[in-house]
């Protein structure tokens, strides 16, 4: 769950990964300070947020994220847990896998080669002899699909 | 033409929380293997967090007992205060256990079904719990959680809850949508859970049992057996025997050799609820996937006093400068449903809600849609003898009323033939006086499609 909501923030495996570990001492510090157990995911991804900010600041980063999407992502991230109550955060993003599932092949292609070979856009357009900008416009296209499939699931009744 | 290089008036795209939320699971869970720094840090944190769980569970089991009738309480209270919490405990499961009056389910459809006795439940009956007995013929329950079952007689069953059941003997296959996931199935000698979204199972005679995962995943827990490792997770189209509590991995069997509940999967067009300014681009047919596309409209929020059916945004239409109808359309790519429209009897159905103010003198919509086969080539002149080439094609006009505080809701459908490969949805404002500016205040707003599965029997 860390690891998914620090990669949208920082958009960087690596440094992901280093903030999750940061997150996790100090949560392992601090977790008598945590007044409500109920509480623990959305506490823990507090520290992850402000460890994130921070990093991204010394390392002199952007943020390619508007703020308002992350306090929409934090509101994403409650609706599973309310949603899913007994499930493990394995079992809940299953609805993620199966919304990737459900792309046409174009689509799970480039998404395949991103994000599970993690391969940078401009080598999957050299792979798949298409310029960088179909490539890009591929990417979006799946997360804007996926996106819908997941949200649609989430927050609608069944037709 | 590739697709990529259309809609060059679309804004420069920035993602939303949800889609943040998704592209980061995708990197972060699967096909990965986190580093070994930060498995370690989650493991020591992992013992902490058990912890906080278990306080976590003891709370709210205590603060549910405010919620029990004073008298009980205050009895309880008479008691040693250890003892009377452990037996509030144990009985705690009373709070979630249905009435036996409580309806489970209704039977939503049904093929020559023949029920044991005299009494013969009709399709849209609710049914409580209890034994039941089909001799022939498949029916098909829709439990209170969602979940659907397609039973085929001769099969034994019994309705235990609200999201679950048993089986005694015979065939049945299920449909959970996310939404009940959990939904369990016992068969003799163990639990069959459901995690998503379709099993089958099949009870014999001599009580072994034999399951199918056809999509999503199920677990097999072995009657009185809680060791967790006794559990066997089934995935897409692995399969099971059981028997005695034994569960052993077996050959998997086609989802024809089971009867199948009927189904929708809904097949959202992009910005459905026209809630963003992404996937739009003004001009007249789309010429790609995924966006909208028209002469005239924009997206807006809550306009002339009309607020949105739906989220922050609904669509505007707007004048053509030449006095003609105002028309959005998207095509939408349904490459992803072929193994679903094989099958020959799928139905698409669409829907979109529509409201005008009354100073418009025009009031007439019209929701299309048309299928075709192949690609989405000249996609005008397809549109333009949809009746001609298309495949299956649905239309529906709404004489809207003057108030606009409803919002009036169109559906058409039709029945689409296994060759579909795309679809066509048009939302049209119509200009019967062909007078120009005829539209002030004319909206659309949550536009949808599914494709619906009929109950089948199995083949076998």
């Amino acid at each position: 769950m860390l690891l998914a909501y620090l990669f949208s923030i920082v958009s960087d495996r690596k440094l992901a990964e280093d903030i999750a570990q940061q997150t996790l001492l100090i949560a392992y510090r601090k977790i008598n300070s945590l007044k409500d157990p109920a509480a623990f995911p959305a506490w823990l991804r507090g520290i992850a947020r402000l460890e994130a900010f921070s990093a991204m600041r010394k390392q002199g980063r952007e943020f390619a994220v508007e703020p308002d999407a992350i306090q929409q992502m934090d509101e994403v991230y409650r609706q599973f847990e309310e949603q899913f109550p007994t499930e493990t955060w394995e079992e809940r993003f299953h609805l993620v896998e199966e919304c990737y599932k459900k792309l046409p092949e174009t689509l799970q292609t480039v998404c395949r080669l991103h994000y599970f070979e993690d391969l940078k856009a401009r080598e999957i357009a050299s792979a798949l002899t298409l310029n960088l900008n179909a490539v890009l416009k591929r990417l979006e296209r799946a997360r804007i699909a996926i996106r819908d499939c997941v949200r649609q699931q989430m927050t609608e009744e069944v037709f | 033409m590739s697709d990529e290089s259309q809609n060059p008036n679309q804004p420069p795209h920035k993602p939303d929380g949800w889609e943040l939320a998704c592209a980061g699971i995708l990197e972060a869970e699967f096909g990965r293997k986190q580093s070994d720094a930060v498995a370690n840090a989650v493991a020591q944190l992992a013992a902490q967090e058990n912890k906080i769980h278990w306080q976590q569970r003891v709370r709210a089991r205590w603060e549910s007992f405010s919620l029990f009738p004073r008298f009980v309480v205050s009895l309880a209270c008479t008691l040693a205060i250890g003892v009377a919490v452990w037996s509030l405990w144990l009985n705690f499961g009373v709070f979630l256990k249905p009435s036996p009056k409580s309806s489970l389910c209704v039977i939503s459809g049904g093929l020559n079904p023949q029920w044991a006795g005299s009494r013969q439940p009709q399709i849209g009956e609710s049914l409580v719990a209890g034994s039941f007995k089909l001799d022939s013929g498949v029916v098909e329950l829709t439990f209170n959680s969602k979940a659907r079952v397609a039973i085929e007689g001769p099969a034994q069953i019994k309705l235990t809850g609200f999201n679950s059941m048993e089986i005694k003997s015979g065939k049945l296959s299920t449909y959970v949508p996310v939404r009940a996931r959990g939904f369990t199935v016992k068969i003799p000698s163990a639990d069959i859970v459901d995690l998503g979204t379709r099993f089958g199972v099949n009870v014999a005679a001599d009580k072994s049992s034999k399951v199918d995962v056809f999509e999503g995943r199920v677990t097999v827990s072995p009657d009185g057996n809680t060791d967790t490792n006794a559990q066997q997770l089934l995935t897409q189209n692995m399969a099971a025997r059981v028997t005695r509590g034994l569960v052993i991995s077996a050959n998997p069997l086609d989802e024809t050799f089971y009867p199948q509940p009927g189904r929708s999967e809904i097949v959202h067009p992009v910005n459905c609820g026209f809630d963003g300014p992404l996937n739009i681009a003004s001009g007249d047919m789309p010429t790609g996937f995924g966006y909208w596309s028209g002469p005239a409209y924009e997206i807006v929020g809550t306009t002339l006093g009309i607020h949105p059916q739906h989220g922050a945004g609904m669509l505007h239409f707007q004048s053509p400068p030449d006095g003609k109808d105002s028309t959005v359309r998207q095509v939408m790519d349904l490459s992803a449903y072929k193994a679903m429209l094989a099958k020959g009897d799928v139905e698409i159905k669409s829907s979109v809600f529509f409201n005008r103010i009354a100073a418009d003198n025009e009031n007439k919509f019209v929701l299309s849609v048309a299928a075709f086969q192949g690609k989405p080539e000249n996609v005008a002149a397809l549109w333009a003898q949809r009746k001609e080439l298309a495949v299956a094609v649905a239309e529906k006009e709404l004489a809207a009323d003057a108030d606009p505080a409803t919002w009036e809701k169109v559906e058409v459908s039709a029945a689409l033939p296994p060759q579909t490969d795309f679809l066509i949805i048009e939302m049209r404002a119509v200009n019967s006086g062909g007078t120009p500016d005829a539209f002030t205040g004319h909206f659309a707003d949550l536009i949808d499609c599914a494709l619906v599965e009929p109950l089948y029997a199995s083949h076998r």
